[in-house]
C-alpha cells in the first residue's frame, strides 16, 4: 500500500546539503530508467521530504512491477481510482504480455483510456507535471512514463466581478484558474485564430503564464515584444498578475498605470478583437490588457453593451467624476484663498461665514480633511463586513458633522471633500482613480502657494508628464492627441457601431477593418413589418377573435 | 541621425496656431486701437497678412530643401558665413522673444492676481515649464500642441461669446482708418504677434507628407488670426476705442466684464489668466524648443536635450531685465518690429537667393537628411 | 539612487520647501479680508478734516485739494453674521448682530482714504466683492477723474459693479437698512438690478459709463438715488455728465424716455395718457422699444432722424364710461394719442439735454462711425462735438402699437 517514504534521515539530508536550485540541476540531465527501483529512488530524493506525496507499486500483466506517484492534494482521487488504477488493474485478465515494448503498447492503446494521458522520457518536466498534480505511471522495464492528468485543485466558481459590475450585461468574472478563464474567454471566440501561447515565470513559482490574442488582428510585433517582455522577468516568485503588471510596464515611476486589469472575460475579450494582447496566470482572477491608454480606465464593458445615447451620456459623467475627482479640492482652495472675486457675492460672504471660526488656513484644512478620508477609506476595506458597512456612514455623518460643530472645518470643506471622494469612486479603473487620487495632495499644495494660478500649473506638469508617457510605444494620449479621429468616435462620446468601422489605428492591428470588405452596414433598412396599413387583415381577424381586447385598443388596433 | 518623417498635416497647424495664441492677446487691443481706432480689426487683418506672408515664404523655401531646417539649408543657399550671421540671429531673436513672453506674463499675472508674489517667481516658473517640456523630442512636442489646443482656443471664444451682448456695433465703424502711417506701424506691432510661427521652418522636414506644408500653414495661421480678429472685434464692441486706450491688458478687462451665465462665476479675470497659462506655456515651448533646436543645428550637436537647461539662466536674466511695464513694452515693440526683419525679410531673401540660383535640395524625400 | 528616483525625492523636496519658504505670498482667506461690498464718496466737512491723521503723507506737504477733501464710506461684511444658506432659526437681527460694518475715512483722494481705512482695520481690505459705488452729487459735479483712475487702476474692481449719484450724503446712501435684504448692499445691488431687468433703466454699469465718457461722441449719465425715509432708496431719475462731471439730473420719468430714444429693448415705464379728455386718463405700459436712428449731414449740419417703435399694453383706466377698448378703431386712435404725447415728450427731452450739451444718448458716435469724413473735419474735440450737437437737427417719428389689453373684455 501507500507508503510515506520521508524517514527522518531523508529530511535531515535534503535538508542539510541543498541549496535552491539544486534539485533541477540534478534532475536536468536524468532520464527515465529502465530499473523500476532507480526511478523511485530519484523520485524519493527530490519529492520525498512532501507529506502529501504517494507512491503506490503494484504489477501490470500480473508480471511486471509498476508505480504509480502523485501528489494527494492535487489529484481527484476518484478519478485516479476509477480511470487509472481500475484498467491498469485490470490488466491481470488479459493474460501476459512480456516484452516492455508490448507492455508500453497495451498500456498506451488498449489499457489507459484516459483523454489527457501522453508519454515522457525527461524526469525534470516528469517532475514538474507531478507538481502541477497529474500522475505519472512507472512500469519496470520501460524508459518512458505515463502522465495523466487527474488534477483538481481548489478553485471558486465563476462570479460576478465584484470590482467591474454592470447592470446590463454579462455577469462572468474570471477566477484563479488559468483553465477555467481560458475556457470564458474560448467560449465568447470561437475562432482558431485565438491562440494561447504559455510562458513560465518566476523561479520558485514557475507561474502559467498565457499570453492571448487573436492571430491575424493583434500586430505580430506586439505578440512579440510581449513574450519577450514576459520572458526577461528575473524573479523568484509571481502571485498575481499585479507582479507582471509592474515587471512589463514602460514607466514604472510615473504614477499613472499603464496597463489596464479586468476581472471580466467580455471586456478582455473586446480588447483583442480590437488588437490588443491579454496576458492571463494561472492564480490570479485579473487579466492584463496592454497596450493601454488613458481613455481606456474610464471606459467600461457597459459603454457597448448599452445604446450608444445612454453610452456616451453616462461616459460624459463619468470623465466629469474624474476630472472633478482631481482638480475639485484644489479649486476650492485657490478661489477660498486667492480669488473669492470669482463666486456671486452673496455666496462668498456665507462661505466667510462658514470659514470664521477655522483656525486652519484652508489649504490645511482640505488637506486634513482629505488625508482622514483617506485613513477611512482604507479603513473601510479592512475591517469586518459586519462592521465596514455601518463605520463608512456613521463615519461621515459623525465625522464631518463633528468636525464642522467643533470648528475644526467649515460646512463647505466637508461638502467639497465629500463630492471628491464620491467622484472619485466613479471611476471604473481602480488604479486609474488612484493615480489622480494621489496626485490631489500636490494640487492642493500647489493651489494652496500660487491659487488658480497653481492649479493650471499643476495640471500643466501633469498633462506633460502624461503625453510623455508610452505604453508599448502607443501614446498614452492617444487617440486625442496624436490626433485620430477615428479613435476619437469612441473616446468621450460612443459613437454607434456602424460609424466605428475599424479598429483602432494605433494598434497597428494587422486587420485594420472591423466590417466585412464587403461592406456591409451594420445599420438596417426599416421594413415596418407590424405596421397596421400592412397587418390589416389579419388585425381585423384578431380583433374579431378577442372582442373583449378591442374595447381598450379600438383606436390602436384599427388603422384609420 | 535620420529625420523620422511623423508630423501630420493637423499637428503641424495645431503647433503653429498654439504658437501664435498666446500673452500677446492680452495687450492686442490696446495695439490695434492706438494704430487705428475702429479700425482696429482692419490692422489685426493686416498683421495676420503679414504673418501668412511670414509663413507661406518660409513653406516655399522648406518645400525646394524637404529634409532640413532653415539653419541647415541657408549655408547652401548664401554660403556659410553670412548663413551663420543669420541663424545666430534667429537663436538670439527666439531666446529674446522667450524671455520677453515669459516676462510679460509673469507681469501679468503680479499684476492682477499674485500681488505679493515677486516676479522672479512667475517667470522662472513659466520658464521651467517650458524648459522641462522642451527637452523631449518633436514628436512630443507635436502631440503636446495637439492636446493644448482646444484648451487655448476654448476661453478666448467663450469670453468673446458671452461679451458680446455688451457689444455696441456702432464703436466699430468706421472699419477703414485713415491715418496710414500710424495704421502701418500698428499692422508690424501685430504682425510681430505672429513670430511663433517661424516654428514651420523647422517642422517641415519632420512633416510626413511636406507637400501638405501649404495646408498646415494656412489653417494654422488662420485660426490663430481668427481668434485675434474676434477677440480685437468684442474688445472694441464693448469698451469702444478710446476706452481701450485707458487699458493696458483691454482682453483681461474684457474677461473682467464677462460673467458666466446664472452668475457661477461673476467675473472670469482670474479665471481667464489661470486658464491661459496654458496658452502662453505653448508659446513659450515653441520659442523655446525653436531656439535650442536651432542652436543644435547649428552647431551639428546630437541632440537638444542637454541645451534645455543650459540656457535656462540666459532667458532668465533676459528676461528681468526690462525695469517697469512701460519699458517692457516699448521693447516688445522694438524687438517685434526688428524680428519681422528676421522672421519675413531673411527668409524671402533666402528664397529669392535660391530661385536665382535655382538651389534646391534632395529631391527624394525619405533620404536621411544630416 | 536611480534618477528617476531622485527626480521624485527632488520633486517632493521642492513642494514641500516652497510651501515653507514661500509662505504663501498672496494667501489671505477669504475670512480674513475685510470684504468691502459698497463705497460711498462725500465732501468731507472742515472738522473732520482738522481730525484726519497723517497716515499717508504730512498733512501740510500738498496744498488742500481745489475740490477738497473727501469722507469716504465703506461698507464691509462682517463674516459669520450672514447666514450661510436658508435663515437658520430665528433671523431676528438684532442691532447688536449688524452683518454689516460700516467704516469711513478722510483722505485727500479715494486710495489716500482707504489707505487710511486700512490703518484702523486689521484685516486686509479686499474689493473684489465691490458692488456699488455711491457719490454724493456734491463730488460728481466737481468731477470724478480722479475716482475713475483710481478704480480703473485697481485691478480687483469690476467693470460690472454700478456707479451711482446719491442726492445729499452718499454716506446715508450706504446707511439705509432695508427690511428686505440683511446686507444694505446688497439690497442696493438688487435695487440696481431689478430696475434693469424691469426696463426701468439701461444696464448701465461703471464700465459702460466709463466707454461713454471716453468716447468722443457721447456723454455719460449714472443713476440718480435718494434715500426715503432713512430707509427706502427711490431711483429718482439720472444723473447727467459732461466729460467727467455732472451738470444736472432728470425726472425718473425722463429716464423712460432716454431708453425709448437710445433704443433700450425691454420698456418697463407706464404713461398716463388723458384720453379721450383730461378727466379720463388711461396708463399705457411700454413693454418692447425699438429705435432706429438714421444721420445725415445736411448744409455742414447734423440731422438724425430717430424712429422709435413702441409696443405696450393698457395697464388701466381711471373711469368706465366713454372708452371701451373692444374695437380696433378705438385702440388706433388711442395709439394715435399716444404716439403725440410721446414725441413731445422726446422732442422736449432732447432740446433740454441739447441745451445742456450733454450727450448722454450718443449721438455724436453715429456721426463719427457713419460720418468718418465729416466728423474728420468738423469736430476736434468731444468739447466741439458738444457744440455741434446743440444745434443738431433732430427729427422725431413714434410707431405705437397696442397689442394687449389685459383680461378684461372692455
Amino acid at each position: 500500500m501507500a507508503k510515506r517514504p520521508n524517514t527522518e534521515q531523508n529530511r535531515v539530508n535534503s535538508n542539510s546539503q541543498s541549496t535552491f536550485g539544486q534539485k533541477n540541476e540534478q534532475l536536468e540531465k536524468q532520464n527515465v530508467q529502465t530499473a523500476l527501483q532507480e526511478n523511485e529512488r530519484i523520485l524519493e530524493e527530490v519529492l520525498g521530504s512532501s507529506y502529501d506525496f504517494v507512491i503506490r507499486r503494484f504489477t501490470v500483466f500480473d508480471q511486471h512491477a509498476a508505480f504509480l506517484v502523485y501528489l494527494s492534494n492535487m489529484v481527484e482521487i476518484e478519478g485516479l481510482n476509477e480511470d487509472v488504477l481500475r484498467p491498469l488493474f485490470a490488466t491481470r485478465q488479459l493474460g501476459s504480455v512480456t516484452s516492455p515494448e508490448q507492455v508500453m503498447h497495451a498500456l498506451q492503446y488498449q489499457v489507459l483510456y484516459h483523454a489527457n494521458c501522453q508519454l515522457d522520457t525527461g524526469m525534470l518536466r516528469i517532475v514538474h507535471e507531478i507538481l502541477q498534480g497529474k500522475c505519472a505511471v512507472f512500469v519496470d522495464g520501460m524508459q518512458e512514463a505515463f502522465l495523466i492528468g487527474v488534477r483538481q485543485v481548489q478553485r471558486r466558481a465563476v462570479e460576478q466581478p465584484p470590482t467591474e459590475q454592470v447592470i446590463q450585461g454579462p455577469r462572468e468574472g474570471f477566477i484563479e484558474s488559468l483553465d477555467r478563464n481560458i475556457g470564458l474567454i474560448r467560449y465568447r471566440v470561437q475562432t482558431p485564430d485565438f491562440q494561447t501561447d504559455i510562458i513560465h515565470v518566476g523561479k520558485i513559482t514557475k507561474s502559467k503564464v498565457a499570453v492571448c490574442y487573436i492571430q491575424g488582428i493583434a500586430n505580430d510585433e506586439l505578440i512579440k515584444e510581449v513574450k519577450q517582455r514576459l520572458s526577461e522577468i528575473d524573479i523568484d516568485a509571481v502571485l498575481d498578475v499585479g507582479y507582471l503588471e509592474q515587471l512589463i510596464e514602460d514607466h514604472p515611476y510615473s504614477p499613472f498605470p499603464q496597463v489596464q486589469n479586468t476581472e471580466r472575460p467580455d471586456k478582455a475579450v473586446a480588447n483583442m478583437v480590437e488588437g490588443r494582447v491579454t496576458i492571463l496566470m494561472d492564480g490570479s482572477p485579473f487579466a492584463l490588457i496592454v497596450p493601454t491608454v488613458f481613455s481606456q480606465f474610464y471606459q467600461t464593458a457597459e459603454d457597448y453593451s448599452s445604446r450608444f445615447l445612454q453610452a456616451s451620456f453616462v461616459r460624459l459623467a463619468r470623465v466629469v467624476a474624474l476630472v472633478f475627482s482631481l482638480v475639485f479640492p484644489s479649486l476650492y482652495v485657490a478661489i477660498l484663498s486667492y480669488n473669492p472675486e470669482l463666486i456671486p457675492t452673496q455666496f462668498a460672504v456665507a462661505v466667510a461665514g462658514g470659514r470664521a471660526g477655522v483656525p486652519f488656513p484652508s489649504f490645511v484644512e482640505v488637506l486634513i480633511m482629505e488625508v482622514s478620508m483617506e485613513v477611512l477609506r482604507e479603513a473601510t476595506i479592512r475591517l469586518p463586513q459586519q462592521v465596514g458597512g455601518a463605520l463608512s456612514i456613521v463615519g461621515v455623518l459623525v465625522i464631518g458633522q463633528a468636525a464642522v460643530s467643533a470648528g475644526f472645518a467649515s460646512p463647505i470643506t466637508v461638502v467639497v471633500i465629500a463630492l471628491t471622494t464620491i467622484g472619485s469612486f466613479a471611476t471604473p479603473a481602480y488604479n486609474a482613480a488612484f493615480a489622480l487620487r494621489m496626485l490631489r495632495f500636490p494640487m492642493i499644495a500647489l493651489a494652496g502657494m500660487f491659487g488658480l494660478y497653481g492649479v493650471m500649473i499643476g495640471l500643466i506638469i501633469i498633462a506633460n508628464h502624461v503625453l510623455s508617457l508610452k505604453s508599448f510605444g502607443v501614446s498614452y494620449m492617444s487617440p486625442a492627441s496624436p490626433g485620430n479621429f477615428q479613435g476619437m468616435k469612441d473616446l468621450v462620446f460612443r459613437l454607434p457601431f456602424w460609424s466605428m468601422k475599424y479598429r483602432p489605428s494605433i494598434l497597428h492591428a494587422s486587420n485594420y477593418k472591423r466590417t466585412s470588405n464587403t461592406g456591409t452596414q451594420m445599420k438596417h433598412s426599416h421594413h415596418h413589418t407590424l405596421d397596421p396599413m400592412k397587418m390589416k387583415n389579419q388585425n381585423e381577424g384578431a380583433a374579431d377573435e378577442y372582442p373583449e381586447a378591442t374595447d381598450d385598443h379600438t383606436d390602436g388596433s384599427h388603422s384609420n | 541621425m535620420n529625420i523620422q518623417k511623423q508630423l501630420t498635416t493637423i499637428q503641424t497647424a495645431a503647433i503653429l496656431t498654439s504658437s501664435i495664441i498666446g500673452v500677446g492677446v492680452l495687450p492686442l487691443p490696446l495695439f490695434a486701437a492706438r494704430a487705428a481706432g475702429s479700425a482696429g480689426p482692419l490692422i489685426t487683418a493686416g498683421g495676420a497678412a503679414a504673418g501668412f506672408l511670414g509663413v507661406f515664404i518660409l513653406i516655399f523655401l522648406g518645400r525646394r530643401f524637404q529634409n532640413q531646417s532653415i539653419i541647415q539649408y541657408s549655408p547652401r543657399v548664401i554660403g556659410k558665413p553670412i548663413a551663420f550671421a543669420g541663424s545666430m540671429l534667429i537663436i538670439l531673436f527666439f531666446a529674446v522673444l522667450t524671455s520677453l513672453a515669459a516676462r510679460e506674463f509673469g507681469t501679468v499675472v503680479v499684476t492682477s492676481v499674485l500681488r505679493k508674489t515677486p516676479l522672479e517667481v512667475t517667470v522662472i516658473v513659466m520658464l521651467l515649464l517650458a524648459a522641462k517640456q522642451a527637452r523631449k523630442d518633436i514628436r512630443i512636442f507635436a502631440y503636446t500642441h495637439l492636446l493644448y489646443l482646444p484648451f487655448i482656443l476654448a476661453p478666448g471664444l467663450i469670453i468673446v461669446i458671452l461679451s458680446l451682448k455688451n457689444a455696441e456695433w456702432l464703436y466699430l465703424q468706421p472699419i477703414w482708418g485713415t491715418e496710414w502711417k500710424r495704421m502701418g506701424t500698428g499692422v508690424l506691432t501685430v504682425a510681430a504677434l505672429f513670430q511663433g510661427s517661424f516654428i514651420i521652418g523647422f517642422l517641415i522636414p519632420y512633416m510626413r507628407r511636406p507637400e501638405r506644408s501649404v495646408t498646415a500653414g494656412f489653417w494654422g495661421v488662420s485660426i490663430a488670426a481668427c481668434l485675434y480678429l474676434l477677440i480685437v472685434i468684442a474688445a472694441i464692441g464693448v469698451f469702444g476705442a478710446e476706452e481701450i486706450k485707458n487699458l493696458l491688458w483691454p482682453t483681461l478687462e474684457l474677461a473682467k466684464t464677462t460673467s458666466l451665465p446664472a452668475n457661477i462665476l461673476e467675473r472670469l479675470d482670474a479665471a481667464f489668466i489661470a486658464v491661459w497659462v496654458a496658452a502662453v506655456f505653448t508659446t513659450l515651448y515653441v520659442s523655446y524648443f525653436l531656439t535650442i533646436l536651432a542652436m543644435s543645428q547649428l552647431f551639428r550637436l546630437k541632440d537638444h536635450k542637454a541645451l534645455s537647461f543650459a540656457i535656462l539662466p540666459v532667458i532668465f536674466v533676459i528676461a528681468m531685465l526690462p525695469q517697469s511695464v512701460a519699458q517692457l513694452y516699448e521693447v516688445i515693440e522694438w524687438v517685434g518690429r526688428f524680428g519681422l526683419l528676421i522672421t519675413i525679410a531673411y527668409p524671402a531673401f533666402l528664397l529669392l537667393v535660391a530661385s536665382i540660383r535655382r538651389a534646391k535640395g534632395e529631391s527624394n524625400s525619405n533620404a536621411p537628411a544630416r | 539612487m536611480h534618477p528617476l528616483v531622485r527626480r521624485w525625492v527632488l520633486l517632493c523636496i521642492g513642494i514641500v520647501m516652497l510651501l515653507t519658504l514661500t509662505s504663501c505670498w498672496d494667501r489671505r482667506e477669504i475670512e480674513e479680508r475685510a470684504v468691502v461690498l459698497a463705497i460711498s464718496i462725500d465732501k468731507a466737512t472742515d472738522e473732520e478734516v482738522r481730525a484726519k491723521e497723517e497716515i499717508s503723507h504730512l498733512i501740510n506737504e500738498f496744498p488742500p485739494p481745489e475740490t477738497g477733501f473727501i469722507k469716504l464710506t465703506a461698507q464691509i461684511a462682517v463674516p459669520g453674521r450672514i447666514p450661510l444658506g436658508p435663515s437658520e432659526g430665528g433671523g431676528a437681527s438684532s442691532p447688536s448682530m449688524e452683518p454689516v460694518w460700516i467704516l469711513s475715512a478722510i483722505g485727500y483722494t479715494v486710495d489716500d482714504a482707504l489707505v487710511t481705512l486700512q490703518q484702523e482695520l486689521a484685516d486686509r481690505l479686499f474689493y473684489g466683492h465691490l458692488r456699488i459705488i455711491v457719490i454724493s452729487e456734491e463730488i460728481a459735479k466737481d468731477g470724478l477723474d480722479n475716482i475713475n483712475d483710481y478704480f480703473r487702476r485697481n485691478p480687483q474692481i469690476r467693470r460690472l459693479t454700478w456707479l451711482v449719484v446719491s442726492e445729499g450724503m452718499a454716506a446715508d446712501l450706504i446707511n439705509a437698512s432695508p427690511e428686505l435684504e440683511r446686507v444694505p448692499a446688497l439690497y442696493l445691488l438688487a435695487t440696481m438690478d431689478h430696475a434693469v431687468e424691469l426696463g426701468k433703466f439701461p444696464n448701465e454699469f461703471l464700465g459702460k459709463f466709463w466707454t461713454k465718457i471716453s468716447n468722443l461722441g457721447s456723454d455719460g449719465f449714472l443713476p440718480y438715488i435718494k434715500v426715503k425715509d432713512e430707509e427706502n432708496i427711490q431711483l429718482a431719475g439720472l444723473a447727467y455728465f459732461q466729460g467727467d462731471k455732472m451738470i444736472g439730473k432728470t425726472n425718473p420719468i425722463e429716464i423712460g424716455v432716454l431708453m425709448a430714444i437710445v433704443g433700450v429693448p425691454s420698456g418697463g415705464y407706464s404713461v398716463l395718457t388723458p384720453y379721450p379728455d383730461e378727466s379720463h386718463p388711461v396708463l399705457f405700459r411700454t413693454t418692447h422699444r425699438q429705435t432706429n436712428i438714421t444721420t445725415e449731414i445736411k448744409n455742414g449740419r447734423p440731422e438724425f432722424t430717430i424712429d422709435v417703435a413702441l409696443e405696450g399694453s393698457i395697464d388701466e383706466k381711471l373711469k368706465e364710461g366713454i372708452i371701451q377698448f373692444d374695437r380696433q378703431s378705438t385702440v388706433q386712435a388711442f395709439q394715435e394719442e399716444v404716439e403725440q404725447r410721446a414725441k413731445k415728450t422726446y422732442e422736449k427731452f432732447i432740446a433740454k439735454m441739447q441745451q445742456e450739451e450733454s450727450d448722454i444718448f450718443g449721438f455724436g458716435e453715429y456721426i463719427r462711425a457713419k460720418h468718418p469724413s465729416y466728423w474728420r473735419q468738423s469736430v476736434h474735440s468731444s468739447d466741439h462735438w458738444r457744440s455741434i450737437f446743440k444745434d443738431a437737427k433732430m427729427n422725431i417719428q413714434v410707431t405705437v402699437k397696442v397689442r394687449l389689453v389685459g383680461m378684461k373684455a372692455n
